[in-house]
């Protein structure tokens, strides 16, 4: 079973998301709020895949999505953003990231994407 | 003697339930639904310069129950008390909040069930008493039984005295 | 998605939607003092953001389109590329009330809230469209005052530039005067072949960052041709060459540097997605201690088993030292100390700051005054001060009922005001603050204050007193309190109506507190509620009166002495001697009308101070310290004056807790009657 983290500052979407992928048979192992708190359950609970907000009270996720990969963190890592400039997609896809999902989305839409990047090798 | 009828005898009769209690040799009535328990006179803590008619305190399992001394609300002579003498705690509702009442009360007499149509309006009756707080009475064993109007006897008056006057001896 | 989860999630939504207002609405108003902010900005942004987010996932697409070109105005702001005006705040706290109702009926059924829609929807376009001019900045609008801002100056003398004897490095050296530069010097020359020293191959590109002017540094070109290229476009409104990250990412200022704008708005672009020094973030930090949101539910229920626990244990601590087993005794008395940590604890969970209504007032202050126009000065002190929720909760009513008050009948209209020589701007102070075992919350305005002629007359009138009654003026003007009394001449929307101060102060008693009036004509008024810290548990003093147990609160105990009862009883003077000081003094057993039988011969004499009054209080014995869960005597007993509150002894007797400051004043009042 795929361990995943929820990193968003709003409580209705860490709650949303968590609902949906655990009833989808992912298991939540931990939701953050900020920036920082993301990294640290990040680093310690190595979860196999990463929700990931843009928009933090304390810095972005991109920042997030960067050191993580420079760090060799395995998990992977789905940005949600509002921006769904393709001009960011992209940026943010050679950072490392395996999938993008831009807000509002439809649960079924983040079940298909995280569906899709578990199984991939490559970016989703 | 309590009824044991079935409940539903009970509704094709549309038969009341009450518990009675006397004060001062008149009995009264009030609806078994509203009564949650009888408790002994004990220790009851007067608070001071508080109406006339109220008893004080008691703990009712951590609970404080404030005690009303119906003898004096209705302005009867005041009695000694017996072992008899006890308190009948009442769940009401004041002012949109439910409140546990007691009263202090000679003795309680028993559960009874009377049919609705049994029930007479007490408008007919000459009484030693200020009628203001009966809703109704029926007959039970040659007796006259008076039905107490719960949200009249245990109002809160704003000077919370019901002053003597109010109550008409006959 | 099960039934269930989607009535939590609703739940969740709603929750953190009533947040974000708060904040929002909080945000905006710190904003209008200092529009210049950052963080403010960001944190307004962020709210704004998640709430359109969210409201996109719950399924709210109205509340989604409407808030859209909200956020872009906001987005727009945070990038500096736009300042946060008056208008725009005014339009967003108009929006959020909007939202408000977008939530609750999408299809705004109501008239003027379909035209309410679209009226602000005008507004934001409007706001958002005059932004596009923003960027491309006209100097005298988009300058702030003080700070540096960042140009890119691109400079093309023609080719011929040099023939007359100009220089254009001069021109060049001008700018770095003008502040601090990065310069990269271009050469744009064909074949080496073709060189002609007469001729002008160079262009100069120059970020520039001053806090002259944009104008300035258009000067700087005045005396060049038309022939000759010249660009001054604005950055940024800050200083970017003061970020060490953005020179970092600049190329080295060599020839040929490979420079564009468009480089450069990316690097500019890159940094602000980047971490910000730790300075900046002071406001987003505090946001981040460590929050866990429990349902005000758990904590009745906790505060409650608490409470039980510590009856409990005085049982124990009873039963302990009624037989005599000093092993018992030991773990009753460690058990007394946990359970007093317990209770501590688990209070302090129950304590909110009562900055939340605090915040709630501003924004209803700057309505009101609006509507009245008025001219006010809100300030709020004190709102770190904690309160048992429940007594927050049921402050709200009071408090608002009393600011209305000084901003209807307090506050003079400017033009008054002025012929008074008072500042235009009214004051009212909202001030929280702790004395003794009390809070206190006051309202003072610097207004027209109370004339107590009038009320003097008004009480004639309606008969509350009589002619021949004499009233000193704290007397009278403690008759705003009278049911009734209302002190407006014709019923305002705002106040009036006789729904007046006699509830406001019975309000105030049920949460068994106190309220007073001070006033003075023509230059103010002010309110004082006093309430207890707690409502559930407080550290007394037990004392015994004939066969009944009372409770004096600890925390106005003075001091405790003995006297022998016949010193003082049917004494003349209504007054006894302790430590050489002469002290009124309340006999409960008098007060009580028990019975002198039975009275012991040497008393107690508590001495118990409110405020600044000490009054002594004589009690048969005392018995000694006492943990007292506070329960309310409830309703019935809501008019009388000695006890507020009653308590169950480890035996299971019930204790009466006193009123010590309600007896003080009465006392004093008997006294002041006795003596005039």
């Amino acid at each position: 079973m795929k361990t995943v983290l929820v990193v968003d500052d709003s409580a209705y979407m860490r709650a949303l998301i968590k609902i949906a992928l655990n009833d989808a048979g992912y298991n939540v192992v931990g939701e953050a709020e900020d920036g920082a708190k993301a990294l640290e359950l990040a680093r310690s609970l190595q979860p196999d895949l990463i929700t990931l907000d843009n928009i933090l009270p304390d810095m972005f996720g991109i920042e997030i999505l960067q050191q993580l990969t420079n760090e060799g963190n395995a998990a992977r890592i789905i940005m949600i953003s509002a921006v769904g400039q393709d001009r960011i997609i992209n940026k943010v896809k050679k950072m490392g990231a395996y999938g993008y999902i831009v807000k509002p989305f439809e649960p079924e839409l983040l079940l298909s994407v995280v569906d899709e990047v578990c199984k991939s090798t490559a970016i989703a | 003697m309590s009824s044991l009828l079935d409940s539903e005898v009970k509704e094709i009769l549309d038969l009341r339930s009450f518990l009675t209690f006397d004060l001062n040799e008149q009995t009264f009535a009030v609806p078994v639904e509203s009564v949650v328990e009888i408790q002994d006179m004990t220790a009851i803590t007067k608070i001071p310069n508080a109406a006339t008619h109220m008893a004080g305190v008691q703990n009712l399992r951590g609970k404080i129950l404030p005690v009303i001394d119906t003898r004096v609300k209705f302005g009867l002579p005041p009695v000694v008390d017996t072992v008899d003498t006890c308190i009948v705690v009442i769940d009401m509702e004041v002012e949109e909040e439910k409140v546990l009442v007691g009263a202090l009360v000679d003795a309680v007499e028993e559960v009874i069930s009377i049919p609705a149509t049994e029930i007479q309006s007490s408008k007919s009756i000459e009484a030693k008493f200020d009628l203001e707080f009966v809703s109704g009475m029926f007959k039970q064993d040659e007796k006259f039984i008076l039905m107490l109007d719960l949200n009249k006897v245990f109002a809160l008056d704003d000077d919370n005295k019901v002053s003597v006057d109010n109550i008409k001896q006959a | 998605m099960k039934e269930e989860d989607l009535i939590q999630l609703r739940n969740i939504f709603m929750d953190e939607a009533s947040e974000l207002f708060v904040k929002i609405e909080k945000n905006l108003l710190a904003a209008e003092q200092s529009p210049d902010d950052p963080t403010l900005i960001a944190a307004l942004f962020r709210s704004i953001h998640t709430l359109k987010g969210s409201s996109g996932m719950i399924g709210s697409k109205k509340v989604t389109d409407f808030i859209h070109n909200l956020e872009s105005i906001f987005d727009k702001i945070r990038s500096g590329m736009a300042p946060l005006t008056p208008e725009i705040i005014d339009c967003t706290l108009q929006c959020m009330d909007h939202v408000k109702v977008l939530i609750v009926d999408p299809e705004l059924k109501k008239d003027k809230d379909q035209t309410n829609d679209q009226a602000l929807t005008d507004r934001i376009n409007q706001i958002l469209s005059g932004s596009a001019k923003w960027a491309t900045a006209q100097p005298a609008q988009t300058q702030s005052a003080v700070g540096r801002h960042t140009y890119y100056v691109y400079f093309k003398p023609h080719a011929h530039f040099l023939k007359d004897g100009s220089n254009p490095l001069l021109l060049i050296e001008e700018l770095t005067e003008i502040g601090d530069t990065l310069v990269y010097a271009h050469i744009d020359m064909g074949q080496m072949s073709d060189y002609d020293p007469t001729l002008c191959y160079t262009s100069w590109q120059v970020v520039l960052s001053t806090d002259e002017p944009m104008s300035n540094v258009q000067e700087v070109f005045i005396f060049t041709q038309d022939e000759d290229i010249k660009e001054v476009k604005l950055l940024s409104n800050e200083d970017l060459l003061a970020n060490p990250r953005f020179v970092q990412r600049m190329p080295k200022p060599e020839l040929g540097a490979d420079l564009t704008q468009e480089k450069i708005h990316d690097i500019i672009k890159g940094l602000e997605q980047e971490v910000e020094p730790v300075e900046t973030d002071s406001a987003t930090k505090v946001d981040a201690i460590s929050n866990i949101r429990v349902a005000s539910t758990k904590l009745d229920e906790l505060m409650n088993q608490v409470s039980e626990l510590i009856t409990s244990q005085a049982a124990l601590s009873l039963y302990a030292k009624n037989h005599f087993d000093p092993n018992l005794e030991v773990i009753a008395d460690n058990m007394e100390k946990i359970a007093r940590q317990l209770r501590d604890t688990a209070f302090d969970m129950t304590l909110l700051e009562i900055d939340h209504l605090f915040t709630r007032f501003h924004r209803s202050v700057r309505d009101i005054a609006t509507q009245l126009d008025k001219s006010v000065h809100f300030v709020t002190e004190g709102g770190d001060t904690e309160l048992d929720k429940t007594i927050i909760d049921n402050l709200a009513d009071p408090l608002m009922h009393l600011i209305r008050n000084s901003l209807d009948h307090g506050i003079e209209t400017k033009s008054i005001r002025a012929q008074r020589g008072k500042p235009e701007k009214g004051t009212i102070l909202l001030k929280a603050y702790y004395s003794g075992a009390k809070v206190y919350v006051q309202i003072k305005d610097d207004g027209k204050g109370i004339d107590v002629e009038k009320i003097k007359q008004k009480a004639l009138k309606n008969e509350i007193i009589k002619e021949s009654d004499q009233l000193t003026d704290k007397e009278l003007l403690n008759l705003i309190f009278v049911p009734g009394f209302s002190m407006a001449k014709d019923v305002t929307d705002l106040s009036g109506r006789g729904v007046g101060m006699d509830v406001v102060k019975k309000n105030v008693l049920d949460l068994r507190g106190d309220i007073s009036v001070e006033s003075v004509l023509g230059e103010g008024t002010t309110i004082t509620i006093g309430l207890p810290l707690t409502l559930s548990v407080i550290d007394g003093l037990q004392v015994k009166v004939h066969d009944t147990d009372y409770i004096i609160p600890l925390g106005s105990v003075e001091k405790c002495f003995e006297l022998k009862r016949s010193s003082f009883v049917n004494d003349f003077n209504q007054v006894v001697s302790l430590d050489e000081q002469q002290y009124p003094y309340i006999d409960l057993r008098g007060e009580f009308q028990i019975s002198e039988d039975n009275a012991p011969v040497t008393n107690s004499i508590i001495l118990v101070k409110d405020h600044e009054r000490e009054v002594g209080f004589c009690v048969d014995e005392i018995v000694g310290e006492y943990q007292a869960v506070l329960k309310p005597v409830g309703k019935y007993y809501r008019d009388q004056e000695f006890v507020s509150g009653a308590t169950i002894l480890g035996d299971g007797k019930i204790a009466l807790v006193l009123d010590t400051n309600n007896l003080i004043s009465k006392k004093h009042n008997n006294l002041k009657l006795a003596a005039s």
